[in-house]
């Protein structure tokens, strides 16, 4: 028969330290208790704690598949393709459909990047970038340069850029967020979202702890 | 050393219990798994957590940095942010190391040759101070217009409490211009864990 003793206050009977349980045990705070750590006091654990702290997760790295430009249409923004990951700590980005799904009960502020590296198949060749993050299918957050000239005009095209996108999104469960690009280009060749191993074109995320 | 052998403490009155005093230490030994269920507060997180925008354009004078007002707080967790002058103080208790994010771009239609944006520490006017008071970006372009434009910043920062951010823009357009708005100006930060 389990017993419980009722007191509002437990201190150490001598000296400053007082020790919770014996190695093997479980101590557990349950469902619906708050465990606060007043002002001035420690926690001290060498132990196990589940629960107690944060981690920054569910967190994901996908990128564009080695060894695999993805071409696109002139000014046309289109879904980055990130068909490999680096890590992806809740199975929660689909390589299939290149978005990151929030797992159920997940929800909260995440910090999400997105990297791209644009090029086109004819050199000193691009007018205008720009990179997105989309949640549930629409713009959300944006970087770039567009119009005639911002990074140096149709006199002064230029070979590529890399356009780095980050942000922090309020996410519920089921939300999802995808990467997209844009490449304008003076038409002499094929815009492209440019591979290079994993560290030109790719997709980072994680969970901020609140 | 005394022990106490029980399964379960709860309190007497009330819905509180209280392990230690002020200076004591509740430790759990190597072997223990404390297992919360429940909610536990100040074990550590991601906050202050800030994220603000601009909603017009704030008109910037040529050759003058400017700081960037982000008039309208999307959250502000510890309300450290005031959105009236920009600023981001870290409040008593929470320095650390913090990531912040800003967005920025003009709306222009004119001939440009320099923007700047900046991430300020304790209000550096330069984008380009020493010992990590400051990350910036410089966007330069070549003659002919440019419809629309939009540069990001993001850096780590060392701050203890009373530390500020704030975020600092310059041009040379040649006379006045306009900042976006909405999602092209954002301010975001956290702390780290």
């Amino acid at each position: 028969m389990a017993s419980t003793i009722y007191v509002d206050k437990v201190d150490p009977a001598s000296g400053t330290a007082l020790e919770l349980g014996s190695s093997g045990d479980t101590l557990t705070v349950p469902s619906g208790a708050t465990l606060a750590i007043a002002s001035g006091g420690t926690l001290a654990n060498s132990g196990t704690a589940t629960g107690v702290g944060g981690t920054n997760t569910p967190a994901f790295a996908a990128y564009l598949a080695t060894d695999s430009d993805q071409s696109i249409s002139d000014s046309t923004t289109t879904k980055i393709e990130f068909e490999e990951e680096r890590f992806d700590t809740a199975g929660a980005f689909d390589t299939s459909t290149h978005r990151f799904t929030v797992p159920a009960g997940q929800g909260g502020k995440y910090y999400i990047v997105v990297k791209v590296k644009c090029g086109s198949s004819q050199q000193n060749d691009i007018v205008g970038v720009f990179v997105h993050i989309y949640k549930n299918g629409s713009t959300y957050h944006s970087v770039g340069y567009t119009g005639a000239g911002f990074i140096s005009g149709t006199k002064y095209p230029i070979l590529g850029i890399g356009v780095l996108c980050s942000t922090v999104l309020e996410l519920a469960a089921g939300d999802y967020v995808e990467g997209y690009g844009y490449i304008k280009t003076n038409g002499a060749g094929t815009p492209k979202f440019q591979e290079g191993n994993d560290q030109s074109t790719y997709m980072e995320g994680f969970k901020l702890v609140e | 050393m005394s022990k106490l052998f029980v399964d379960q403490v709860d309190p007497k009155t009330a819905t509180t219990l209280t392990l230690g005093t002020s200076g004591d230490t509740v430790s759990i030994p190597s072997g223990v798994t404390i297992a919360n269920a429940g909610t536990a507060t100040g074990f550590g997180d991601n906050t202050p957590s800030i994220k603000a925008v601009r909603s017009s354009g704030q008109t910037i004078a040529d050759e003058t940095s400017t700081v960037v007002i982000f008039d309208t707080e999307i959250y502000d967790t510890d309300s450290a942010y005031d959105n009236s002058t920009g600023i981001f103080t870290v409040p008593s208790g929470k320095g650390g190391k913090y990531a912040f994010f800003v967005t920025g771009g003009y709306n222009s239609s004119a001939n440009i040759d320099v923007v700047n944006f900046w991430l300020s520490k304790n209000n550096q006017t330069a984008i380009s101070p020493a010992g990590g008071l400051a990350i910036g970006i410089d966007a330069y372009h070549n003659g002919t217009t440019t419809s629309g434009q939009s540069q990001q910043v993001s850096g780590c920062f060392n701050l203890a409490a009373g530390d500020t951010m704030r975020v600092y823009t310059w041009q040379n357009y040649g006379s006045n211009r306009d900042l976006s708005q909405g999602g092209r100006m954002t301010f975001s930060g956290f702390k780290l864990l």
